[in-house]
């Protein structure tokens, strides 16, 4: 283990550190987050109140639409001057949302990602490839300072070039691969194509960013060789890392030393009993740039306290089954709706906003993005040239709103079928859970 | 003069330029000529009909998007050598031509060709400078 001491600990160990971090974390946080200062407030709760994890769930929540209100920095505890990185996501309109972290948040992170690596078979022998996106986007950094930490050569060689990436795990030694789970069966698939499996030295796959089932698991297993680990994470949370399988395959192992889940009901905010699906909420213990408390997830799963035979207490969380909002996770990047619906307000100028259908499907492992458009009165000419302009100005759009590439296709007025006279904005061809 | 043309939005589905026939044949529309400029998505259907005002109403009530736009007809003897004749005074004009296409018309002996050029007026302006004056949608059939 990386960290046997925290890792081993008992759940009474578990619930008193967490207790004594959250007590710190709530006064800090008042004295530094303007807006849960004033939720606490509203509530009539002090910080004092807090004595121990049996009063979080007197905490006020906190929403992605937090960090849409009072973004870029507004909810940071911290000074710029102490934060030392940004990452940011897909917020639900077409704004971004941001987060920091200080030197010490970026050691946690990396904590968490080590300690899996480390489970998993990793250690300062290891040859890492990270695939995934290196930028604004965490799952890039987020693998590759995990990897860092425990010694391993790390091969940054993000996203793309699917030829180049196969070519660099058979030439480098690539002993541990990170990326999405539906690009590594489609490496696989290239592998098993070009006959080089026999030439890899790969054993363990870290594959996360989007939901996957376990057919998929075995499939990447099969055509890899290796063993295939999920992770968990988000942006606003922290990144890839926050909840890591361990060599049992059993649930997510989240580090309870740093956050703190729960599971409510979506409707009612309630928090459930133990074992219970439900909405997933996350309190940041030690988080010092960019702390939360009870944030609203949105993923749908159940947590299961059982110790794990790997000898760890940390709680397990299953693989979520689905999201109480209409987020959708595509190629690994979160796309809402809205944030096409925006694209769509903006191109019909003031007319009416034409109707829309998104429909995602996984066509030979690759997620596909099309977006059915109502041809209307404002981008209909007689011209093929001035229609094929308004089809690449929403492409265009989509692509630089969405971070992903989108098919766009124009349709017939009327066509796209409405229920009760509300059209069924989003098909999800995939089969996920 | 500029003549009436609909100009429709055809998706590349089976069955969707059938449906525009069908809708304007119901309701007696007669077609002239008809070009369609296609990608591979949809295509952009170009027509001449008797009675073009009609024929959008039924069209937009068959949930079809149309609508309809001035292009110039000018007549040409069906001969060898008649539509270059016409393109040299556009060219020399330097008038571009954005689509064009022709048809026969069988009860005046000749042939028409239905043209959107970069500016319509000064076409019909150029060609009537060659004594060739453009058709209406009256003495179009």
């Amino acid at each position: 283990m990386w960290n046997e001491k925290i890792e081993k600990m008992s759940r009474e160990e578990i619930r008193a550190l967490q207790s004594e971090r959250l007590v710190a974390q709530v006064k800090r946080m008042y004295e530094k987050v303007d807006l849960f200062r004033q939720r606490m407030d509203e509530k009539g709760l002090k910080p004092s109140d807090i004595k121990g994890v049996e009063d979080l769930s007197k905490l006020p929540f906190s929403y992605k639409s937090d960090l849409r209100d009072y973004y870029p920095y507004g909810l940071f505890a911290e000074p710029m001057s102490k934060i030392v990185r940004v990452h940011a996501s897909s917020g639900t309109t077409g704004k971004q949302i941001v987060v920091g972290y200080t030197e010490n948040d970026l050691g946690m992170w990396s904590e968490c990602v080590a300690r899996m690596l480390t489970e998993i078979g990793a250690d300062n022998n290891s040859f890492v490839q990270v695939s995934y996106g290196y930028g604004l986007f965490t799952g890039g950094l987020g693998a590759h300072d995990g990897a860092t930490k425990i010694g391993a050569t790390v091969i940054p060689i993000s996203t793309g070039n699917t030829k180049r990436q196969i070519q660099t795990m058979i030439d480098f030694g690539t002993t541990v691969l990170c990326c999405t789970p539906s690009y590594a069966l489609y490496l696989g698939e290239e592998i098993e194509a070009m006959g080089v499996k026999d030439q890899l030295k790969l054993k363990a796959g870290i594959f996360g960013a989007e939901p996957w089932t376990e057919d998929m698991r075995k499939a990447i297993e099969d055509k890899l060789n290796i063993k295939a680990y999920d992770i968990y994470g988000l942006s606003e949370i922290m990144g890839p890392g926050v909840a890591c399988e361990c060599k049992e395959q059993a649930g997510m192992h989240v580090w309870e030393d740093m956050f703190i889940p729960e599971i409510i009901d979506p409707d009612t905010c309630e928090v459930l009993p133990e074992g219970a699906s439900g909405e997933l909420v996350f309190t940041t213990l030690t988080k010092e740039g960019f702390p939360l408390i009870r944030y609203r997830t949105r993923d749908i799963c159940s947590l299961n306290y059982e110790p794990c035979k790997c000898g760890r207490n940390h709680v397990r969380m299953r693989k979520p089954s689905g999201r109480s909002d209409d987020m959708l996770i595509i190629r690994g990047v979160n796309v809402f709706p809205s944030q096409i619906e925006e694209v769509l307000i903006k191109v019909s100028e003031g007319d009416i906003t034409p109707n829309y259908q998104i429909i995602v499907d996984r066509v030979n492992n690759n997620d596909t993005l099309d977006v059915n458009v109502e041809m209307s009165e404002t981008m209909f000419t007689d011209e093929i040239e001035a229609v094929e302009k308004v089809e690449k100005k929403i492409t265009e759009m989509l692509r630089s709103t969405l971070g992903i590439g989108a098919k766009v296709h124009l349709v017939n007025p009327k066509s796209i079928t409405r229920s009760e006279g509300k059209a069924k904005r989003v098909i999800d061809n995939r089969k996920l859970h | 003069m500029n003549i009436k043309q609909l100009s429709i939005f055809v998706e590349n589905k089976p069955g969707r330029a059938y449906a525009i026939a069908e809708a304007l044949s119901n309701n007696n529309i007669n077609l002239s000529a008809l070009s369609i400029a296609d990608t591979s998505e949809y295509g952009i259907m170009r027509v001449i009909v008797d009675d073009p005002e009609k024929a959008k109403k039924i069209l937009q009530e068959a949930g079809v998007m149309v609508k309809i736009t001035d292009v110039i007809a000018i007549p040409m003897d069906n001969s060898p050598g008649s539509l270059t004749k016409i393109l040299k005074i556009l060219t020399d004009a330097d008038i571009s031509v954005r689509y064009m296409y022709a048809f026969v018309n069988e009860h005046k002996g000749g042939a028409v060709l239905v043209t959107k050029t970069g500016n319509n007026d000064m076409a019909v302006a150029e060609l009537s400078k060659f004594g060739i004056s453009t058709l209406d949608n009256d003495n179009l059939f």
